[in-house]
């Protein structure tokens, strides 16, 4: 969840420390365990977009590019797999970057972190009815996309 | 009223792919019955899905053990790891140095080393006893004066014995 968002894996390790640590911290205010998903994703979503302001003024006044780390989760020594797999980081930036906001958060939560429509409602605070309609445009700016597609087609075996 | 032919619009298909049930009712029994908007439907929800797994599988592993902190108790279970923890430490203990201290092997080494010294003692005073001197100073001391006997000590310097003066 926190990498996809902020890009960099040492602030992705440190903001999942934090985000657990908020989490045996409040653990008292979850008033229903059964919505513990929605809750923990609330919290992580929270920090993501605390670090991505912090991290924004402080870009602004040291005047230095986002910070993105080049860690590979795949074998180093195979360079046909690291291309592989920074050309799909730079074709999934550039695709969630064409969507709004909204867009961008319930496309990834229900894609990529596969929540159901009900837990990304319960997460963002919003309702069924509008998160699907996000998803909706999501998904024709993500059909719309031929050639990050055929990126991943290409290598499903 | 959906003619026949008509397929789902590409909006219609993103609809289908995220809640069919939105779908107007014989838009629904099209794609019941026509394999090119199922294709569809079944292309773009493959996209996804692989999609979220090639990303899952291009997250780095963690470098880090993510550490949650324990909230202080005062039950059996907070104090369950200490114990052990204690334990572990006097087994340790035990373990590499506990013959040194529970066992009579190193009591019997010391008490086999002091005798030793002491019969080594012993042998020494021994051999002082029989020859306090080496011979080279026999000749120079008092013992080896063999004419100082009683008789001479005698004469220089009598015993005046009560009996004796009559």
């Amino acid at each position: 969840l926190v990498y996809y968002r902020i890009r960099s894996r040492m602030d992705a390790e440190d903001l999942t420390q934090e985000i657990f640590m908020e989490m045996t911290r409040s653990l008292g205010n979850l008033r229903d365990s059964g919505k513990f998903k929605a809750w923990l994703y609330r919290i992580s979503l929270n920090k993501v977009r605390d670090f991505k302001r912090k991290r924004k003024i402080v870009s602004f006044f040291a005047a230095s590019p986002e910070t993105q780390d080049d860690t590979s989760a795949v074998d180093l020594h195979n360079p046909l797999d690291q291309m592989v797999e920074k050309e799909f980081w730079q074709q999934f930036h550039g695709l969630i970057q064409k969507m709004s906001k909204k867009e961008r958060e319930v496309f990834l939560l229900r894609y990529i972190d596969q929540l159901r429509i009900r837990e990304i409602s319960e997460t963002l605070r919003s309702s069924e009815s509008a998160v699907k309609t996000h998803l909706y445009r999501a998904l024709q700016k993500f059909k719309g996309a031929p050639q990050f597609r055929h990126l991943f087609r290409g290598n499903a075996i | 009223m959906r003619q026949r032919g008509d397929h789902l619009t590409e909006e219609q298909i993103c609809v289908c792919v995220v809640d069919q049930t939105d779908l107007a009712e014989d838009a629904r029994d099209h794609l019941l019955t026509c394999p090119v908007c199922r294709d569809a439907k079944a292309t773009l929800e493959f996209d996804l899905e692989r999609l979220g797994e090639m990303a899952r599988g291009f997250v780095p592993a963690p470098t880090k053990k993510i550490e949650i902190p324990l909230k202080k108790s005062r039950g059996f279970g907070f104090r369950l790891p200490a114990f052990a923890a204690a334990a572990a430490a006097v087994l340790f203990v035990v373990m590499f140095w506990g013959p040194g201290f529970f066992s009579d092997g190193s009591k019997q080494e010391g008490t086999n080393s002091l005798s030793q010294s002491d019969s080594d003692l012993y042998l020494v005073e021994d051999i002082l006893d029989e020859s306090p001197l080496p011979d080279y100073y026999l000749d120079i001391a008092v013992a080896s004066y063999g004419y100082i006997d009683d008789e001479f000590l005698e004469l220089i310097a009598p015993i005046d014995e009560p009996g004796d003066t009559v």
